[in-house]
Formats: C-alpha cells, structure tokens, sequence
C-alpha cells in the first residue's frame, strides 16, 4: 500500500469516527433524556403561559360568534328595523387600536344582522368597514385566507352561503389572534360585537313585543357573566378594559335586578324561565344605548 | 477539512431542526385548516387552543362554553404531539364544585380526532375536562389538543 492511499485510508476513518460521534449527538432519542437549557427555559415559559391562563380559577372560557348570537335572535323573532346599525361612515373614528378593535365587533354584529335579514348593501357597507379596520389593524390576512372577502361579494345575495363565509371568517380570525398572542383582542371584538347584538335585539323587543325574544335577551346574562370575568383577568394589560368593564359591570347590574336572577335558586346561573318584563326591557334598552353610543362614537 | 466543515454544519442544523421541532408542533392554524370540514354541516362557534407539556405530573384542564337551548352542538377534538399516552375527556353539564352535575360525555383522545355531539336541554355553561396523565417515562412531551365548537339550528 502506497503512502498516498494509507493517508486517504486514514482520512476516511476518522471522517466516519467524527460522522458516528456526531450522528449520535444528533439522533433524537438522545434529545429525550435530557432537555437542554434552551428547552428548560421554553418548558418553563409554556408552564407559566398555562399557568397565567388557569389563573387560579382553572378554566378558559370559549366565547360563542356574534353570528351564533343572532341566529339565535333571528330564530326567536328578531327582525330588520332600518336605521339601527352602525354607520359604515362611523369606521373613521376609531382611531387606536383598541376603539378599532370594539368597531370591529360592532361591524360583525351588524354584518350578522344584515345577512340573516337579506339586507344586502347594509351587509355590504359593514363588510368593507369592518375589513378596513382589520387591514388598520394589521389583521387583513384573515380576510386573504380562501379569498374570503371575494366569496363574501360574489356571494352577496345568497344568505346560506354568506353565513357560511361569515362562520369561516370567524374561525380564521380566532386561529389568528391564537397563534399571534392576541386574545385580549378577541375579548374586546366580541364585547363590542355582543353589545351591538344586544343593541338591535332589545330595540326589536320595544318595537314590536316579542316574549320568546325577550326570553332570549335574558339568556345573554350568562355571556355577560363571562365578557366580566374574562375583562378583570386582563383589565391590567389593556388600557381600555377597565372602561368597558365597568360599562359592562353596569350592564350586569341592571341584570341582577331582574326577577328570573332575584329568584333564581341556590345553586343556579339563572331560573330557567328568563323571561323579562316591559319595564325591565327598558331599563336594559336605555343602558345598552348609552354605552353603545360611547362605543360607535369611539369615545370609551 | 472542507467535508469536515460541511459534516459539522449538517449536525448543527439537524441539532436545531430537532429542538425547535419539539417545541413546535402545535400549529393550530394547521390543525384547524385540516378539520374544517370535519365541522360541515356545522357552523363554527368557537375555539380553544391548549398546548402543554407532559412529564411527571398528570394535568387537568377545565373548558367552559355557553350552548343554547334550540340548538345542536359538535365538538371536535383535534391532537398533536408526541405524547402516547390518551388524554380523557369529559363533557358536564355543571362546574366542578356541584355534585349533582352530570357527565354528558366521556371518552379518549389518542389518535388526531374525536367527535362528540349534544343538544342542550337547557341553556347554560357547559364544562369540558382533560385529563392528561403523567408521562409513563417521565420525559417531557409536548402535546397539543384543539376544541372546535359548531353549532346547528334544531327544527
């Protein structure tokens, strides 16, 4: 053997004694025994992060889609009263991202409202508003995904396929706050969008009596029981929860006064006939109405 | 020298890929994406997102979400991770601390998916349970469980 081929020999040995060092170094199963520093630190940010979200009560809450709100209404008697939504126009005045974010709630309420009525330029009007928030918002991509804006034009007179594009919508909004950290943002879209809901459904109550949908308005206590509880647990990182929750606390107030909570039993939310009385639906109109023109002006 | 470089970079890189891998394998947008149409002919109501990690301590998670009287509910659960052992599942119709609460479902989430399915008798706050039990080799796994709600009208 020639001293050129016993180098290239040697050579090719200790390239495969460093490959069978490194190749188990890097094989997987070695990774299980033992985490590294950097999967430590990232083990303990995610027990923290599920530690946060427990807090102490050990539960999260899955907040229903305003679509699902005014199904139900709309299933109940809810009718189309022109007039009543917020003006596309009103899209202007928001202008941080919090009064964005409660326009954007107000807008799917409307969008919701104006679909299952077959009000189709209304829905059309709230649509781009609420589309420009989102884009405002750094949002849009929500709308990119299955082309969902195009389908919602192209499909503007077709009122099953519209809430199916509406339904979709939502899921892809949701999965977006998910994975970009932002679920103090779904928490005020669906409080603005639940007081919209809430807005146009007691205004139909007063218009035109209604028990079954009065019946329906007392069952949205245990929503607002839910926005409450899920504002004070982030009331310190936004700066506009502490505002809406005390506007949604008012709201809660008014509830607790009527008769389907005061003679609730012990161990219930609510009695189950939630029914509500005239004057109650009143009492409740009046206050949804002022928090809501603080909301549609941008001014909480 | 040059292979030796070269060997060292494809370790390093592999090295990499394996730890962010670990640490990344709950892709909701991707989970969701793939089940959507397991939701039809349901319209989607809501979602929670739960990543967490196994090791020797079993963990327990409480879900809750309204369901309306007049309306039919799925729920779909979706799975990722490498975690072997199955996650319980248990859907009531009370909180924890009521002992007259009733179990409306029961069952395991082993594979990517499980299905249950309820219509309310009553309108009120539903509660969801998983139950993940310590990891049977006391190593650290990652695990990632996607609860989609739809819902549908009844007749």
């Amino acid at each position: 053997m020639t001293n050129n081929k016993k180098n290239s020999l040697m050579k090719i040995r200790s390239l495969f004694v460093l490959f069978s060092v490194l190749l188990f170094a890097c094989h997987p199963e070695n990774k299980e025994t033992q985490l590294s520093e950097d999967e430590l630190n990232m083990e303990a940010a995610l027990v923290e992060k599920t530690a946060q979200e427990l807090d102490g009560d050990h539960s999260f809450y899955i907040l229903p889609s305003p679509l699902q709100i005014a199904s139900i209404f709309k299933k109940s008697g809810l009718a189309y009263l022109p007039g009543l939504i917020n003006p596309s126009s009103n899209s202007k005045k928001y202008t941080v991202s919090f009064s964005k974010s409660i326009g954007i709630g107000l807008y799917s309420a409307d969008v919701a409202y104006c679909v299952i009525n077959n009000q189709t330029q209304e829905s059309m009007n709230s649509m781009k508003a609420l589309k420009q928030l989102a884009d405002e918002m750094g949002i849009s991509s929500v709308f990119e995904s299955d082309a969902l804006m195009t389908r919602f034009e192209r499909n503007i007179a077709k009122e099953d396929s519209l809430v199916e594009i509406l339904s979709d919508i939502q899921m892809e909004l949701d999965v977006f706050l998910e994975e970009n950290e932002q679920k103090h943002i779904a928490i005020t879209i669906f409080s603005g969008a639940w007081i919209e809901s809430m807005y146009l459904a007691s205004k139909t109550v007063q218009s035109k009596k209604n028990g079954v949908l009065s019946k329906r308005l007392g069952e949205q206590y245990i929503i607002l029981s839910n926005i409450v509880k899920a504002l004070k647990k982030h009331k310190e990182e936004i700066a506009g929860f502490p505002a809406l929750l005390k506007d949604l606390e008012s709201i809660k107030q008014i509830f607790d006064q009527f008769s389907f909570i005061t003679n609730k039993g012990a161990d219930e939310e609510m009695s189950e006939n939630t029914g509500v009385s005239d004057e109650e639906i009143k009492t409740l109109t009046t206050k949804l109405e002022e928090i809501r023109t603080k909301l549609i002006n941008g001014t909480i | 020298m040059k292979k030796i470089f070269l060997l060292l970079i494809i370790c390093i890189s592999a090295n990499l890929l394996i730890s962010t891998s670990a640490y990344a394998q709950c892709e909701f947008k991707k989970m969701v994406k793939a089940n959507k149409s397991n939701m039809k002919p349901y319209k989607y109501s809501g979602a929670a997102y739960n990543d967490f990690i196994i090791s020797n301590e079993s963990i327990n998670i409480e879900i809750e979400f309204t369901a309306y009287a007049g309306q039919k509910f799925r729920l779909l659960f979706l799975y990722s991770g490498k975690y072997n052992d199955e996650v319980k599942i248990s859907v009531y119709d009370r909180k924890s601390n009521f002992k007259t609460r009733k179990k409306i479902y029961e069952g395991g989430l082993a594979s990517a998916t499980a299905k249950s399915e309820f219509e309310p008798p009553k309108t009120g706050n539903y509660f969801i349970e998983y139950d993940v039990p310590a990891s049977a080799d006391n190593k650290g796994k990652v695990a990632c469980v996607v609860l989609l709600v739809g819902y549908q009208e009844t007749e």
